[in-house]
């Protein structure tokens, strides 16, 4: 919230989710067992900063990443949150221009 | 940028503090004060109910920095007052698969001793004649209460009726019962009961005292007031015998504050007047207002003339509840400090109280209703003090209650007001779940009130709602 | 005599009629079995439920194949012949979210089922991550069947396969396992992130595609760094390849090449197993013995899965996109494609060869 002033404890929180009161450490939830750790970059460069590595072509590997949610920071994870996002889409490299955006729900 | 829309459903926006507006926002009961940006945005939203890129250019342009106004936006769409498309926040009904209890009201007898002209119970009775609740299923009661409460390490009985207090021996028999067994189930019981006082003396005093009863005395205002409709079975008003009761009890060291009810009735309407009296001149720490539950054709209803003066009334007690949180003294309207609570804490309800859940009722014969309001009336029980609560029942009846009306989906008034009173629903359409649609003007003109009082109050003095400053007057 | 011996063998080689099968799985939640031999697809079965399927086993004959699905969360086993719905364990329970990362794998007698399970406590306000398990179920137990046992297992156990018996259960993450499938007892660990090279530091390895049935070799590409040359150097980074004998659970590790490709999965030749192949964007023939990658050719996909037939003449990429392609063992020759019916992407299925 930038425009708008909380006043009572419930605005607060909905301000500021991350002051919202700790609940345990956070655990990092999958296996990481990856190519590259999860934080790389991944879907822009290779492992050896170059292009060739990438898959071919890129859509090869769109749903290997969110079917599993391997990158869960830079794909839709179809696991989890997003499980309708792909839905009647199976073939990546020729449904690919009809995934639609993903917005984060409140 | 498409076009944006107004969601109404989901804020509500009130006051001028400081020239600006207070924001409800309804899905979370959250409360923000809008700075002049986003006053501005939000008015001209309003005006226009749909907007786009081009219309906020036009209309903002040299008036405010685009970057703030895009900021502003940003902050209504992450809240959804404006949105796309229509957008709802409903939270889905929660299934009720136990029953733990907190609060279990004892009904000891359906006699009372007065015969006042409003009282709401179908099965009063003069106290020869009344039906009273045997000690084993008293006993039997408590023993329910706390085998249901579960992990709660604290509980009450509410002792009622008719008049508890025509069934003084069995209040001090059942309260030793109920301490001893709490204790030996580790748990700590709190008593309460609410009276016409008419029959209070100084041993009843004493044992309230001393076992910190909770007491909320029925009163409606001064002699003249009160003597209207709290009469004697034989017809003679109350007033004196009442007030002289409650002058000693006051005088008493009760453990916790001693507070009254007034019933507002077609032709006593006088908030402020009954407040001054009560509180100023008796004494009492807090009075709170309702009206009288009746059917809209009855005598005693309040008509659409005496819900505009009880309005006016209660807002202008609030100003001067208002004037003193300023200042950081407490003031003794009940009304007004509940639904300030609400609004600080940030209560969301998805029920309108807790009756069902957590607060059930016994009657007389131990047959179990959802509230003290109930029993005695054709509504049904959800079960028997001791063959337990019916939770097939129970659950079905709290499930369909999460279920918000059409009509309230649409109301900024629903996180405080989740549907109103069961009772009152139950008197006017024999549905406890239909909404009452009577009062929802009044409660959505109340809660508006209430938002701008909230906000005046919070940049005025923000340490009047820290909690720990709100728990220690609900406690003092 | 001994011509006869031969008639005989050869007749009956013929009327059993014995045919490579490729099982895979494919979006939205199909199971696909494919002649190799015919080049066609024969089969695909629905599988019941939501879908997004990913790991596959079988059993040595080949009659069930066992699928991960539900996104993760339950095992359907379909008949290959009927296609109906033999066996299902549905592993979450209310409050509990239970996944599993492809590792999995049914015993070669095809009664037991061993699952290594991601529990996830789904409280109000916070995801409790509990800790991880294999669960064991028998088969036999059909539709709706519980684990008959759960034992604790290590973290990050991408791959399962089973030893000798049905009780030795190999375990793939960040060391290699072998575990008392009975008991749950860690037998042996073969250190991997633990090893302790001299001028080596950690492997990296990424690797959820069991393919090991034909040479009964577990088989995966690694990255490890060297740490005693120039941190800037081509050699500064190996390409590994690690084998794993099922049977005599022995394991070995050898640097094949300068890691200057990514390589997903790899497979070892059942008729010479000092060859392997591995795959990603290229196709690589890899010599063990002489520690280096012999052959390399272009693929012309990405394809995340290969594995290769009973003879050992050819090999089969999968995995990713919807198609299947078939190369020349010996020349690393594309030879023929099958596409998926319904262009459905293969995604992370795993590719799997069984002789029925």
């Amino acid at each position: 919230m930038k425009r708008l002033i909380p006043l009572n404890e419930k605005a607060r929180h909905l301000a500021q989710p991350s002051a919202a009161p700790a609940a345990g450490e956070a655990t990092l939830m999958s296996n990481v067992v990856g190519c590259t750790t999860t934080f790389d970059p991944g879907w822009e460069l290779d492992a050896f900063g170059g292009l060739a590595s990438l898959c071919q072509p890129m859509e090869a590997d769109l749903y290997g990443c969110t079917d599993p949610c391997w990158w869960p920071a830079q794909l839709a994870d179809s696991m989890n949150t997003a499980p309708e996002w792909t839905d009647g889409k199976n073939s990546a490299l020729r449904d690919w221009r009809e995934l639609q955006t993903l917005f984060p729900e409140d | 940028m498409a076009a944006l829309h107004i969601q109404r459903q989901n804020y509500r926006a009130a006051g001028a503090v400081r020239d600006r507006r207070v924001l409800l926002h309804v899905p979370t009961t959250s409360i923000f004060e809008l700075d002049r940006v986003a006053d501005d945005l939000l008015a001209f939203v309003e005006s226009r109910e749909t907007i786009d890129a081009a219309m906020l250019k036009t209309r903002f342009d040299g008036t405010h920095a685009p970057g703030a106004v895009c900021d502003a936006l940003a902050d209504f769409v992450a809240l959804g007052v404006v949105a796309p498309q229509p957008k709802h926040y409903e939270i889905a009904p929660r299934a009720v698969t136990e029953a733990p209890l907190d609060t279990l009201v004892l009904t000891l007898t359906t006699g009372c001793n007065l015969g006042c002209s409003y009282c709401y119970r179908e099965d009063l009775e003069a106290p020869k004649a009344a039906r009273v609740m045997d000690e084993e299923t008293a006993r039997a009661a408590i023993d329910l209460l706390l085998r249901q409460a579960g992990e709660r390490e604290r509980v009450g009985v509410v002792f009622f009726g008719g008049e508890p207090l025509t069934r003084f021996a069995s209040i001090r028999a059942l309260t030793l019962y109920a301490t001893a067994q709490g204790r030996a189930a580790g748990k700590r019981v709190d008593f309460s009961l609410t009276t016409n006082a008419t029959l209070l003396d100084d041993e009843m005093i004493a044992f309230f005292a001393a076992h910190a009863f909770g007491i909320a005395v029925s009163m409606d205002g001064d002699e003249l007031a009160h003597d209207r409709r709290r009469i004697t079975l034989g017809g003679k008003g109350t007033y004196q015998r009442v007030a002289a009761n409650v002058k000693r009890l006051l005088a008493a060291r009760m453990a916790r504050p001693v507070g009254v009810r007034v019933t507002l009735s077609r032709g006593n309407t006088d908030v402020e007047k009954a407040y001054r009296h009560l509180h100023d001149e008796l004494g009492f720490a807090s009075v709170g207002f309702a009206p009288v539950t009746a059917s809209a054709d009855s005598p005693l209803a309040l008509d659409a003339n005496d819900m505009r003066r009880m309005m006016d009334g209660m807002k202008a007690l609030g100003r001067a509840y208002v004037d003193d949180a300023k200042r950081g003294q407490r003031h003794g309207f009940a009304n007004m400090e509940h639904m300030l609570l609400d609004l600080a804490r940030g209560t969301r309800k998805v029920l309108p109280c807790g009756a069902g859940l957590g607060l059930l009722a016994a009657g007389t014969d131990g047959s179990l209703s959802l509230c003290h309001r109930f029993t005695g009336t054709g509504a049904g029980s959800f079960g028997d003090v001791s063959r337990g609560i019916d939770l097939e029942k129970l659950g079905a009846f709290v499930v369909a209650a999460q279920e918000p009306h059409a009509a309230c989906r649409a109301c900024p008034a629903r996180g405080i007001c989740a549907g109103g009173c069961y009772h009152e629903a139950y008197v006017r359409t024999g549905d406890p779940l239909a909404p009452t649609f009577a009062h929802c003007d009044f409660v959505r003109e109340w809660l508006e009130f209430g938002l701008a009082c909230f906000g005046e109050i919070a940049i005025a003095n923000p340490a009047f709602f820290a909690m720990k400053n709100m728990e220690q007057r609900q406690s003092t | 005599m001994k011509y006869w011996l031969g008639i005989l063998l050869a007749c009956c080689a013929l009327s059993a009629a014995a045919k490579d099968f490729l099982v895979v799985v494919s979006r939205p939640n199909l199971l696909h079995v494919i002649d190799l031999a015919a080049r066609t697809t024969v089969h695909s079965f629905v599988i019941p439920g939501d879908g997004l399927p990913s790991a596959v086993t079988l059993p040595k004959d080949g009659k069930v194949a066992y699928v991960l699905t539900n996104r993760n969360e339950s095992i359907s086993g379909i008949d290959l012949d009927s296609g109906k719905e033999v066996f299902r364990a549905d592993m979450s329970l209310p409050g509990e979210r239970v996944k599993s990362m492809m590792a999995m794998v049914v015993s070669d007698d095809g009664k037991l089922l061993y699952v290594h399970q991601l529990p996830t406590r789904m409280t109000k306000n916070e995801y409790e991550v509990m800790p991880t398990r294999i669960a064991v179920y028998n088969t036999a137990d059909g539709v709706g069947a519980k684990p008959v046992r759960v034992f604790p297992a290590p973290r990050r156990i991408g791959l399962l396969a089973v030893g000798a018996s049905s009780d030795r259960l190999i375990a793939l993450g960040w060391d290699m396992y072998v575990i008392d499938g009975a008991s749950g007892r860690i037998d042996k660990t073969f250190p991997l992130r633990n090893w302790k090279r001299d001028g080596m530091g950690e492997p990296d390895i990424l690797d959820f595609w069991p393919q090991y049935e034909q040479a009964r070799m577990l088989s995966t590409p690694y990255y490890a760094p060297r740490t005693n040359v120039d941190p800037t150097s081509p050699e500064a980074l190996q390409l590994g390849m690690l084998t794993f004998d099922l049977d005599s659970e022995t394991m070995q590790v050898v640097e094949v090449a300068n890691a200057d490709t990514a390589i997903f999965s790899s497979v070892v030749n059942p008729v010479n197993k000092n060859e392997a192949f591995a795959v990603m964007n290229q196709i690589s023939r890899i010599d063990l013995a002489a520690k280096k990658v012999v052959q390399q050719v272009k693929a012309d996909r990405t394809h995340y899965a290969i594995n290769i037939s009973s003879d050992g003449k050819e090999l089969y990429l999968g995995g990713a996109t919807d198609i299947v392609s078939v190369y020349d063992a010996a020349t690393l020759q594309k030879t023929a494609e099958i596409t998926i019916p319904g262009h459905r992407d293969q995604s992370t299925s795993s590719l799997r060869v069984v002789r029925r």
